[in-house]
């Protein structure tokens, strides 16, 4: 008896851990949803990450609909002036 | 002389008979008394005197006797006392044994509840483990955002040079700003409290930064003034360069020619003194357009439902009373 309230305790101290775990997990997923939030709410951008090839995103409204797209190949090169170029985007919406 | 001793000599016959006479009296009666005295003896005193004798044996023996009881009786004393002192020890101990019973029998009932506790106690314990355990194993279940996030917020980092930081207040970075050194950074830190805006730290520093925090709290629009910040940073770098003739103006950005797709559109000639470049002009697109085959706005619902957008954002309205869609 006393062995099985021993391993159930120690049961109950391991749950415990993962349960703080999983809200210390959520708090931080929050946080960075909220980060998520900031960067498109100053940019007013959606970036479309599934194309590696090109850098492309969505320009949105406040409703989120979107106004534009845009695409730029990736270039090394091209990172300083495709960065500018969409800013500028962003400045004239 | 010797007359009168024959005298005194007859006369001593004479009184010698009598004398004989006396005596033989006197021994008659002596053997009178004697018997008198035999037969006196022989009497009943006799019989006390034994009697006597025997009762004076009698009671010392009786004595002795006594004696000899009075010494057991001591000692059935002695006995006695020590039989009792024995008999209180183990009326004592039995006491003390009944006590003892009756805290073991006591405590056995204890231990009986305690254990009782114990078992509903595992009952309700192995309960509530298996809950959790399902309640993880649901959780663990849970397909996590964080991934496509975080790769969002990468492309934020990486394309448009812009990095956001929590902590004592929110810290907005920039890079690709300075054309010479693109890694260069430009951050500045807000914080808000109180219903106010206040910059913590600005670098490089800014003449006009106080100005705009000032514009800032009024218009309560943090997004425009983190836009504007970035134009500021750009103009200071830009304006460290040396100066060409007409070809710098005062909005400009930098598009490489050698980008075979552009596909976005503006309405500014732009240019740059770095690139070669050929004054590029397109037409501003509305909202929505089909001319170009280039720009394809694609209508909001299908974006929406696109499975290529695989997290959510949801923009926070900030209650601004003049937030305009231009930033110049």
């Amino acid at each position: 008896m006393a062995d099985e309230l021993k391993d159930l305790n120690s049961q109950v101290a391991l749950i415990e851990e993962q349960r703080l775990a999983i809200k210390r997990n959520k708090r931080d997923q929050l946080r960075t949803e909220k980060k998520l939030s900031m960067y498109a709410s100053v940019t007013k951008v959606i970036p479309k990450i599934d194309d590696s090839v090109k850098t492309s995103g969505y320009m949105v409204d406040r409703d989120k609909r979107i106004i534009e797209k845009f695409e730029f190949d990736t270039d090394k090169r091209a990172d300083y002036e495709t960065c500018n170029s969409i800013w500028e985007i962003i400045k004239r919406k | 002389m010797e007359r009168q001793i024959s005298d005194i000599a007859g006369e001593d016959t004479t009184e010698k008979k009598s004398m004989a006479s006396l005596g033989l009296m006197y021994e008659k009666d002596k053997d009178e008394q004697s018997r008198k005295i035999d037969s006196f003896i022989a009497s009943p005193f006799k019989k006390s005197m034994d009697s006597l004798l025997e009762r004076a044996q009698s009671t010392s023996q009786s004595h002795v006797e006594l004696a000899n009881l009075k010494a057991d009786l001591r000692e059935a004393e002695d006995n006695l006392v020590k039989v009792l002192a024995a008999k209180t020890r183990k009326e004592a101990r039995q006491m003390g044994i009944r006590d003892s019973i009756s805290a073991t029998q006591s405590r056995v009932e204890v231990l009986r509840r305690t254990l009782q506790l114990q078992k509903s106690k595992r009952e309700e314990y192995a309960k509530i483990v298996s809950q959790q355990l399902q309640a993880l194993s649901d959780n663990a279940g849970k397909v996590t955002e964080k991934p496509d996030i975080n790769e969002a917020i990468s492309w934020y980092n990486q394309a448009l040079g812009f990095h956001v930081e929590a902590g004592h207040g929110v810290k907005f970075t920039f890079t690709n700003i300075d054309a010479k050194r693109p890694t260069r950074e430009f951050s500045f830190t807000v914080h808000y409290g109180n219903d106010t805006y206040t910059l913590l730290d600005c670098n490089p520093q800014m003449d006009d930064a106080e100005e705009m925090v000032q514009e800032l709290n009024k218009t309560n629009d943090l997004f425009r003034f983190v836009r504007l910040m970035r134009d500021k940073f750009l103009k200071a770098t830009l304006s460290e360069l040396p100066t060409h003739s007409e070809n710098l103006q005062q909005e400009t950005s930098i598009i490489s020619a050698s980008a075979p797709a552009l596909s976005f559109t503006t309405d500014t000639n732009m240019s740059t003194p770095e690139n070669k470049v050929s004054n590029v002009q397109v037409n501003r697109r509305h909202k929505r357009s089909s001319d170009s085959p280039l720009v394809s706005p694609v209508p909001t619902s299908s974006v929406r439902r696109s499975s290529r957008l695989k997290f959510t954002i949801s923009l926070v309205r900030v209650e601004s009373n003049s937030c305009s869609e231009s930033d110049s």
